[in-house]
């Protein structure tokens, strides 16, 4: 019977020394310990033990420890403190966005108002004229009284000059094909330079969300 | 910082506010060091493994909820963050120990010996007794750190009690 009870109390003996019993098994112990040398002996056995375990001591953390974690945060602190400070970003982007809209709207509105420029070409095409107000639209009429360049270009017959009036009315292709030429020319340029700052500013945009897409990753 | 305010230390961390994750490491660097110093046997896995879990603890800070102390929630990442570099590298523990003693005078040979048996011992058996003697937590703690009940610490400090003390046993006969 005290066989059994030193096995029972040789388990229960660490816990008794973290005091981590209920009183009545603490009693218990205390009785049985009283009354048994072996089980005393091995008492005092763990309380070497828990004295070795408890008596190892603490270590202070190395100064430079906060430098080595800290060269691994500033990108985590700048994404955390560009996250928390996004909402400057959205009236850039919608800013971005506007400022896009605005320039494809430009050049839309260039292209189907009367240009300036092609008011100038057509005062240039056009035949020196009396009427200074009437720039805008040439005047096929005048055009075929218009001095031809026969002295200076003998080897052209007189028949295909004069017996055809396309032939008189040369200069008018000449100053509507250019004219309707360079229009063109001008359209084409103006989309294509829509069509590229459109594309530049998707470009920005895209860098711009692949940027917010790869912090947030992170 | 006379007045520690903790919950707002850990808002601003969370926010990722360096000054506070600075004092979160001034605070608990010495506690997590010393864990890692014991589990580990050296001291370059030691501050590897200090730094390791101080930027573990600062990526996820956000997931903290308070439920439990911001030195258990440390101290269950000190611990994942050992027993998984222990599992890596398992020899780590058991050569080439390095353990000194600090700046108080101590009888150095017994407190290698107390070293070497503990090196000696599964991870988790050394992990228990580290938590349970070194730095003197409950029972309670210890579970949630470990992630086990608390029947499953009272045994498994059993266990590893009786071992050590056979191998002290067994190193002083």
């Amino acid at each position: 019977m005290k066989k059994l009870n030193c096995e029972k109390i040789e388990d229960k003996l660490p816990l008794y020394l973290e005091r981590e019993l209920s009183q009545g098994e603490a009693r218990e112990i205390e009785e049985h310990l009283l009354a048994c040398a072996k089980c005393r002996a091995l008492l005092k056995e763990w309380e070497r033990c828990f004295f070795l375990l408890g008596n190892v001591p603490r270590l202070e953390a190395p100064l430079h420890l906060w430098q080595s974690i800290r060269a691994h945060l500033p990108r985590r602190v700048k994404r955390k403190v560009f996250l928390s400070r996004r909402w400057v970003l959205v009236p850039v982007v919608a800013l971005l966005l506007i400022v896009v809209e605005l320039a494809i709207l430009h050049h839309f509105r260039l292209l189907f108002a009367p240009p300036i420029a092609e008011r100038s070409t057509a005062i240039m095409f056009s035949p020196p004229s009396k009427e200074p107000t009437a720039p805008l639209l040439p005047k096929p009429m005048p055009q075929p009284t218009r001095p031809t360049p026969q002295p200076s270009r003998p080897k052209i017959s007189p028949p295909s000059i004069a017996g055809s009036s396309v032939a008189k009315a040369q200069p008018l292709p000449s100053t509507t094909t250019p004219e309707g030429s360079g229009v063109e020319e001008m359209i084409v340029k103006r989309l294509q330079m829509a069509l590229l700052s459109a594309q530049s500013a998707e470009n920005s945009l895209e860098r711009v969300f692949k940027t917010l897409e790869g912090e947030r990753e992170f | 910082m006379a007045d520690l305010n903790w919950e707002e230390i850990i808002a601003k961390a969370k926010e990722g506010e360096e000054w506070a994750w600075e004092e979160i490491f001034l605070n608990y660097k010495d506690m997590i060091f010393n864990v890692c110093y014991r589990i580990s046997g050296r001291r370059e896995d030691a501050e590897d493994w200090t730094q390791e879990t101080f930027l573990r603890a600062f990526s996820s800070i956000r997931g903290f909820r308070g439920e439990s102390s911001l030195s258990t929630w440390l101290y269950r990442i000190a611990v994942n963050v050992c027993l998984g570099n222990l599992r890596r590298k398992p020899t780590t523990s058991l050569d080439g120990l390095e353990y000194k003693l600090g700046n108080e005078e101590r009888d150095d040979d017994l407190v290698e010996e107390v070293q070497r048996v503990l090196s000696q011992m599964p991870p988790v058996y050394r992990t228990l007794l580290i938590l349970r003697h070194f730095e003197e937590l409950s029972y309670s703690e210890i579970a949630e750190i470990m992630n086990i009940s608390i029947g499953g610490v009272k045994i498994g400090l059993h266990r590893a009690r009786k071992k050590f003390k056979e191998k002290m046993e067994d190193l002083e006969r």
